[in-house]
């Protein structure tokens, strides 16, 4: 092959790598994700399954300590994804709102129900000397929560890359509800 | 070279049993061994071409081996540029050689006899040598004889006296010129002159090297023959061709392989530069490769780096107030 087509073909290649890569190198890597691993109960546990049809909606509530006094810093409700809501609630509780669109684009199957990550990510590094908040998670048909998941607290500041895994129940009573089966 | 030495020794031997005169200057008789290997011809003959021409030494008084072989060897040598590509053999057995001269003692028959000896040698006619000298510082006399090998009959002869330290080829041009009426006459040729394109190319007919090109023509006999030329860098070229008396002539025209096209063409770009000067910037193409390069890349990373800006790293979370 011709030495100068070889050339003329290879540099434009190289370059277009070293910028590349120069590029993407210039921007540095976002903070990686804590993320919080929320599994439906497929019923082994006990308790009644609930499946993903059944779930219209979901929230994350991270809770303070209440009784250290402690509370998130203020946030107006902002859309944060495309049916994810974030807000600081008056009692200084911080809430995801997760709708159905989220849910359904991001659950995955688990066993016979589901389980979902949420992707959790602040600037916690000052928070060293507050109590580690609770979490809860709810399952919400209707309006009606079917199924709830509490952890009693999570690591704070939340570590960057953990991963925590709450697992949500199928309320007393609901046991149609979290079967998409309405009475 | 060792065999026509000792080829002579047998002639010379065989000469002084047959003619009885004196040898002196003879160093050793001749062994008897029969079977001789025959000298190698002095031309090239084809073991299908036509029969050769044969030379029958005859010895005489005060031969020395080395008159006797630098004539031999001027003799054939000479012969063969004037029966050209028909070859010249010279008869290498001791027998054949004593035969030939017992053949004048004969009274009646000698011509026959001489005939049967030269076609017993295997050739169309022969040429026979007389070598001798009246002294030992006399000139050495040559007479040379054509013989027809059915009838025996000279059909040519000449004659001539050179000295000792004289003899040659290009000496003995003329006296055995004067043989060529009485000699066959060389067989037909034609010839192929091989033009190739590039110097230095491998040339062969019908598969025999001939030389590097470029080559002088080849005489080949008329008919079909195939010419090919090699060279590294080149493709391989061979045609058949058909060649007349009057020649022909062949341009091989040698393409360039794949990688001499590509390195023709690197020096053809390297020698227009330098014959144009520098370009100006805007006339590289590694500038507007480089530039190009560098527009797709920064479009590649910033297209990375939005179909990131999608992909959430995850939900805000304020911190906690104490």
């Amino acid at each position: 092959m011709r030495k100068t087509s070889i050339m003329k073909t290879v540099v434009p290649l190289l370059c277009a790598f070293l910028v590349s890569a120069s590029a993407l190198g210039c921007g540095g890597d976002p903070l990686e994700a804590y993320t919080l691993r929320i599994i439906a109960e497929d019923g082994s546990m006990g308790g009644d399954p609930v499946i993903q049809n059944a779930v219209d909606e979901m929230t994350v509530v991270l809770i303070p300590s209440a009784t250290a006094g402690q509370r998130f810093g203020p946030l107006e409700p902002t859309a944060v994804d495309e049916g994810v809501e974030a807000r600081v609630s008056a009692a200084g509780e911080f809430q995801l709102r997760i709708g159905k669109v989220y849910l359904d684009r991001n659950a995955e199957p688990s066993g016979t129900t589901f389980q979902i990550d949420i992707p959790l990510q602040g600037d916690q590094m000052d928070d060293t000397g507050v109590t580690d908040p609770a979490v809860r998670v709810s399952f919400i048909r209707r309006g009606e929560e079917i199924a709830r998941g509490e952890r009693p607290f999570l690591l704070w500041p939340l570590p960057p890359g953990g991963i925590d895994t709450i697992r949500v129940r199928c309320n007393m009573d609901m046991r149609l509800q979290c079967q998409n089966n309405d009475p | 070279m060792k065999a026509r030495t000792l080829f002579f020794a047998l002639a010379l031997g065989a000469a002084s049993s047959v003619s009885a005169q004196p040898a002196a200057e003879v160093e050793a008789p001749p062994p008897e061994q029969p079977d001789v290997a025959p000298a190698p011809p002095a031309a090239p003959a084809t073991p299908d071409g036509p029969a050769p021409v044969v030379v029958i030494p005859v010895p005489g008084a005060n031969l020395t081996e080395a008159i006797a072989n630098a004539t031999l060897t001027a003799t054939t040598t000479q012969l063969g540029t004037v029966v050209r590509g028909r070859g010249v053999r010279l008869v290498a057995d001791g027998a054949v050689v004593a035969a030939t001269m017992a053949c004048a003692q004969q009274e009646e028959g000698a011509a026959a006899c001489r005939g049967a000896q030269v076609a017993a040698a295997g050739g169309a006619s022969g040429v026979l040598v007389n070598v001798s000298r009246a002294s030992a510082d006399a000139p050495v006399s040559i007479r040379y004889e054509v013989i027809d090998s059915v009838t025996g009959d000279p059909r040519a002869s000449a004659a001539t006296e050179l000295p000792a330290d004289g003899i040659s080829a290009a000496a003995l041009q003329d006296t055995i010129a004067q043989l060529a009426p009485g000699l066959p006459a060389p067989p037909a040729r034609g010839s192929i002159l091989v033009a190739v394109n590039v110097d230095g190319a491998m040339v062969a007919v019908d598969g025999q090297m001939v030389g590097e090109s470029p080559v002088a023509p080849v005489e080949v006999p008329p008919g079909s023959h195939t010419v090919s030329v090699n060279r590294a860098g080149f493709q391989p070229y061979s045609r058949s061709v058909e060649v007349t008396l009057d020649g022909v002539r062949v341009n091989a025209d040698l393409q360039p392989d794949e990688e001499e096209m590509a390195r023709l063409a690197d020096l053809e770009d390297e020698a227009r530069e330098q014959a144009e000067g520098p370009k100006p910037w805007y006339k590289r193409w590694y500038v507007w490769a480089a530039a190009g390069a560098v527009l797709v890349g920064a479009s590649v990373a910033v297209g990375v780096a939005a179909g990131g800006a999608d992909d959430p790293q995850g939900f805000n979370v304020p911190p906690i107030l104490p």
